[in-house]
């Protein structure tokens, strides 16, 4: 054998894992080779050191317990996970009804809106015709009260404002009376 | 008959809790060996012991495409052991590999007998061992600890720390250098 090829065995040759036919071989070479004493000598000293280096067994009671501790942590994250779960999708409810009431709110508004503009123009229309300059405008500033009013009442009704009710009646009598 | 691991983690894969606590049973103390050597002290080696435990239950999907579940188990602890080793070095001295550490103890190094393993009976001379492993970056220190200490091959170690066997001999090459190093140190400032 090569120096070379002994030197790369010398780890597994002092840790004991090669067979006996190339311990042999190794051993060999060793009697002759002072290089490769050298090898040995100095890698050896430190793996036996190494090797002498105790791991404290803590004791029966302590695997037993971690043994517990690691199935315990196991079954909690399955548990966790199926609540995750529930969870999840009673959140998803949550989210989608915190953001669907305000997007209805909006939608109402923008058709209150509407609504409004065009019974604006409709009323303008018909001050003009029946009635003087005067009267027309206090007409047109009541009615643009009502349709404010109409809107919040509307709105209110949807979304669940408290107190909308009494909104919603004064909107019924105002429109009444047209 | 004893079940074999392979059996043990099938059964594992397709959800056997009590397969599951018997691996556990099969390797709980080499992993708490290794992290114990890796990190010093029982209650690191504790937690890094049941993480990667936990962290394989979470996995064992992936066991399905893994020839040896034992390099599998360690690759896990070590790359926890060593993540927190990092992070303790961050949060406290950072280590430079090539100092010595100040005010460390002195040592009666084994070149100077011919029966060295009676000489590291001795606890002070095991302590400073111990601290010398402490002073080697974390990945050389694995390397050492899992091939010298441990007996993983170095196909094995590699597998372990995911890097070729070329890596694993160069580490322990450095790794093993730098200890006599400062083992030397030691015994000559004594």
């Amino acid at each position: 054998m090569f120096c070379r090829q002994v030197q790369s065995h010398l780890d597994d040759y002092i840790l004991d894992r090669i067979d006996k036919e190339l311990f042999d071989q190794i051993d060999n070479h060793l009697k002759e080779c002072l290089n490769c004493q050298k090898h040995l000598a100095k890698n050896k000293q430190l793996i036996v050191a190494l090797k002498s280096l105790p791991t404290p067994d803590p004791g029966d009671h302590y695997w037993q317990q971690m043994e517990d501790s690691i199935l315990s942590r196991v079954g909690k994250q399955t548990d966790i996970s199926s609540e995750d779960l529930v969870h999840t999708s009673d959140s998803r409810l949550t989210s989608v009804s915190r953001y669907l009431i305000p997007l209805a709110a909006s939608i109402l508004l923008l058709l209150g809106s509407l609504l409004s503009d065009e019974f604006d123009s409709d009323l303008n229309m018909s001050s003009k015709r029946n009635v003087d300059y005067t009267i027309s405008s206090q007409m047109y500033g009541h009615q643009n009260e009502t349709s404010y009013s109409e809107l919040t009442a509307f709105t209110a009704l949807f979304i669940g404002i408290p107190g909308s009710p009494d909104k919603y009646i004064s909107l019924s009598q105002t429109l009444g009376g047209y | 008959m004893e079940i074999t691991v392979k059996d043990l983690v099938q059964r594992f894969i397709d959800g056997d809790q009590e397969a599951f606590a018997l691996l556990i049973g099969r390797f709980k103390k080499r992993v708490y060996s290794v992290a114990f050597q890796m990190l010093g002290n029982h209650l690191d080696a504790d937690d890094v012991t049941q993480e990667a435990f936990v962290r394989i239950y979470n996995r064992r999907e992936q066991l399905k495409n893994v020839d040896y579940f034992a390099s599998f188990l360690m690759r896990i602890a070590t790359n926890y052991a060593i993540d927190l080793i990092r992070w303790k070095q961050k949060g406290f001295i950072s280590i430079d590999a090539d100092n010595e550490t100040p005010g460390s103890p002195k040592i009666e190094l084994v070149d100077k007998t011919d029966r060295p393993d009676q000489i590291i009976e001795n606890k002070e001379l095991l302590d400073i061992i111990k601290q010398a492993i402490k002073k080697l970056p974390p990945r050389q220190r694995a390397t050492v600890i899992l091939h010298d200490l441990e007996g993983f091959s170095k196909k094995e170690v590699a597998g372990i720390l995911q890097c070729p066997q070329a890596t694993v001999r160069s580490n322990l090459h450095i790794a093993r250098t730098k200890l006599r190093k400062w083992l030397q140190k030691d015994d000559k400032g004594r």
